[in-house]
Order: structure tokens, then C-alpha cells, then sequence
């Protein structure tokens, strides 16, 4: 039988341990200090994105309205088929409506969700979409972003009567819509996301102007 | 028993097979040119700083207890670059932000197999790391061409807009061989490049 092992701990393991703790006290005074400095920078960056692109779609001369803070959010599975709360922007001129942009949810993109804006004036009708994040692979599910840049440009103008609500899908499922090359479940998820936000803005539209900026629509 | 077994801490392996194996959680953003660049960038960063920090631990910090302050030290100055990149350089957050942790693993293969003293430590990290960062940026260029027929594309994102020139378009991007653009693309391009490397030194033996 082997010796019984040594079970005092030494010295040495004491201060090592210290010293550990020292290094790991001190990582963490330094990141939360840093965190502290960039916070506020991020939070505008992400800001400017999103305004960025919400100017895309609904250009700023097209409204006086401070987009970012008159927003509402839809919680609304049934329609919209995400849990995920989704918030609505608003754009108004004068006071008056001049269109909603969803950050809307496509949950069954071909390598999980796709994020979107849609953009619907006040009578139903798309003014755009944009993929704002995406896992879809590189070169095949991404076309809308190079190859088929086309493709999302063709949203504008379209509503829930044009093309009828059954042809809202894409063409290998009888629909209106192309598919891309080599990837359909990406060109479907955000046909399919697009007609849900429509339904919504439909189903909901006595509501979403009306509704006290910060509230939950369901 | 007799033989104790031995636990032998950090076998050391010849530099270049550390080198290739740390490269190998970075290579999947050595698609575009500008991805292999700020990538390699922000892993020699990280591989230096940490180095250098680590160079004022106390010597008697060694072994296993040195590896965990060494592994402390990577991820926090890891952390502190993701958060500075994504403060002062959203564009280049939004193309490498989620792999920039990868970078760990990278660097901790890097710095771990040098426990000499703080000047050596230094020019040990900083040349390896400099092999690492001149492969990412070779894959970077030949799968850009290959996957997109292009040059420097999106380097406005990355580099501010005086950068948008830069972009070359070689041939059309339908033309592109898909491959070199997904992440398989990477691990058989760098299969390609160290058979040509080999193949280099063979033809200098002769």
C-alpha cells in the first residue's frame, strides 16, 4: 500500500490560491469599469443602426415623429408566429399615420430566426423588407443579400390582396413568390414571416396608432 | 504500484503544430479578406497584451495555478476588446463580434507553451502569433477570390468609408465556387496551403 497522502496544505497552495483570487479581482474591477465607459456608445450604436434602417424604409422627410421612442409591441404568437415580443415603430407626420415597421421574428429560417423589418403604410400596403440578422448559409440562403438582391425589393408595393392571401408562398408551394437556387426554407420563412406581419396590421389596425407608446399589443 | 503515473503538464509540442491547431477556431472568419484581417488583428492583440500582462505575475506562479491566472487573463483582455470593438467599431463588431471569443482557445494554445522569462515570453507570442495572423490572411485572400470572385470586399465595414474603393470584383460572384466561402472551405484550404508550404520545402531540400 502506498503511503497515506500528505493532507496539510502547504504554504505555497495558500498564497497561490490568494494570488488567484487576487488576478481574478482585479479582471473584473477592470471590466466592469470598461463595461461602465462603452455602455452608453453601444447602446447608441445599436440605436443609429436600427434608425439607419428604418430610414431605408420609411425615408425621414416622410415623417416628424421621433420613430425610436413611438414604438408599441406586439405579443401575438397566433399571428405573428413568434413569442418573442415584436416592436412596432411608428411613423406619423402632423400627427398622422403614416406607417408601422415591424421588427418581426421569421422563427423557421434554415438555420434558425431571421429578423426582419416590414414596412406597411396605412392602408396595408408593404413599403419594404429588410433582413436586419440572419444565420442562413453563406452563398445559399443569403441571396437575397448579392445574387437575388432583387428579391426584397419585389415586397414593395405588394398587400394582402396582391397577390390573394392563399398566393402568398413561394412558387414551389403554389405561391407567387420565387424561390432561390438552392434554398428554399430561407425565401419561405420570410415570405411566410411578411404575410403574418400583413395579417397583423390587418387584424390590428384600429389599434396600433392609437395605442400609448411603450404598451403591449396582443 | 509502482510506476506513479506521471502527469506531465503541457507536453511541448514543436511551435508550428501549435501554431496550426490554434489557427483552427479562428478559420472560419478567414472568408473575406477584411475578416481575416481584423480577426488576425484582434488575436494578435490579445496574444501580446496577455503576454505582457501576464509577464507581472509573480514567477513562483506556475504550473496549473499559472494557467489559471494565464487562462483569466486571456479571456478578460478578450472581453475588453469585444466590448471596445463594439463601442468604436460596430462595423467590424457586426462582422466578427460573435467569434471574437474564440480567440481564447487561440491564444491560450499560443502562450501557454512559453514559460520562460517576460522578453522571450513576448517575441515567442508575438512571432507565432504573426504566423497565425499571415495564414488567416492568405486563406482570407484565396477564399475570397475563389467563393467570390472579389478583392477587399465590404472593407468600408470594417475600415471606415474611405475603404469602399478597395473592393475589386475579379470575375462575377455567380461565377464563385461556393465552397471557398463555407466554413468546410477553410479546413481544406488550409489542407492546401501547408501541402504547398511542404511541397516549398521539399524543392529547397533538392
Amino acid at each position: 500500500m502506498a503511503a497515506k497522502p500528505e493532507r496539510t496544505i502547504s504554504r505555497e497552495r495558500i498564497v497561490g490560491a490568494a494570488a488567484i483570487v487576487l488576478v481574478a479581482i482585479a479582471a473584473a474591477i477592470a471590466l466592469s469599469m470598461l463595461d461602465r465607459a462603452t455602455q452608453a456608445r453601444i447602446e447608441r450604436n445599436a440605436q443609429q443602426w436600427i434608425l439607419e434602417r428604418l430610414n431605408q424604409l420609411v425615408p425621414a422627410q416622410e415623417r416628424d415623429n421621433d420613430i425610436l421612442a413611438d414604438t408599441v409591441y406586439a405579443r401575438s404568437p397566433e399571428l405573428l408566429g413568434t413569442s418573442r415580443p415584436v416592436t412596432i415603430y411608428r411613423a406619423r407626420k402632423a400627427g398622422q399615420p403614416v406607417a408601422v415597421i415591424l421588427h418581426t421574428i421569421a422563427p423557421d429560417g434554415y438555420r434558425g430566426p431571421i429578423e426582419l423589418l416590414v414596412a406597411i403604410d396605412v392602408e396595408g400596403r408593404l413599403l419594404g423588407v429588410e433582413v436586419l440578422r440572419h444565420q442562413e448559409t453563406p452563398g445559399l440562403g443569403d441571396q437575397f443579400r448579392n445574387r437575388n438582391s432583387d428579391w426584397l425589393p419585389k415586397f414593395r408595393g405588394r398587400s394582402l390582396d396582391d397577390p390573394p392571401q392563399q398566393r402568398w408562398a413561394v412558387r414551389n408551394d403554389g405561391g407567387d413568390f420565387d424561390a432561390f437556387t438552392g434554398a428554399t426554407i430561407t425565401p419561405r420563412a420570410i415570405v411566410k414571416a411578411v404575410r403574418r406581419a400583413l395579417e397583423f396590421h390587418r387584424a390590428k389596425r384600429e389599434v396600433l396608432f392609437a395605442a400609448e407608446p411603450g404598451s403591449i399589443i396582443r | 504500484m509502482q510506476n506513479e503515473p506521471q502527469i506531465s503538464t503541457a507536453p511541448e509540442a514543436p511551435r508550428d503544430v501549435l501554431a496550426l491547431i490554434a489557427l483552427c477556431p479562428l478559420l472560419a472568419v478567414s472568408d473575406t479578406i477584411p475578416n481575416a484581417f481584423a480577426a488576425g488583428i484582434a488575436m494578435l492583440v490579445v496574444a501580446i497584451g496577455s503576454t505582457a500582462i501576464a509577464g507581472i505575475l509573480p514567477r513562483w506562479l506556475d504550473g496549473e495555478l499559472g494557467f489559471a491566472a494565464l487562462a483569466l487573463i486571456v479571456t478578460t483582455v478578450v472581453t475588453a476588446i469585444s466590448l471596445a470593438t463594439h463601442a468604436w467599431l460596430p462595423g467590424t463588431y457586426d462582422s466578427l463580434g460573435i467569434f471574437l471569443p474564440l480567440i481564447v482557445t487561440n491564444v491560450l494554445l499560443i502562450v501557454q507553451a512559453t514559460r520562460a522569462t517576460p522578453t522571450r515570453a513576448l517575441t515567442t507570442a508575438a512571432t507565432t502569433a504573426a504566423f497565425v495572423f499571415g495564414t488567416m490572411l492568405t486563406l482570407g485572400i484565396g477564399r475570397e477570390i475563389v467563393g467570390r470572385g472579389s478583392v477587399l470586399r465590404d472593407s468600408q465595414r470594417m475600415f471606415g468609408d474611405w475603404a469602399a474603393g478597395l473592393h475589386q470584383q475579379l470575375f462575377r460572384e455567380d461565377m464563385g465556387f461556393l465552397l471557398g466561402v463555407l466554413p468546410p472551405g477553410a479546413f481544406i484550404a488550409l489542407g492546401l496551403l501547408f501541402a504547398f508550404v511542404k511541397w516549398l520545402r521539399r524543392i529547397k531540400q533538392r
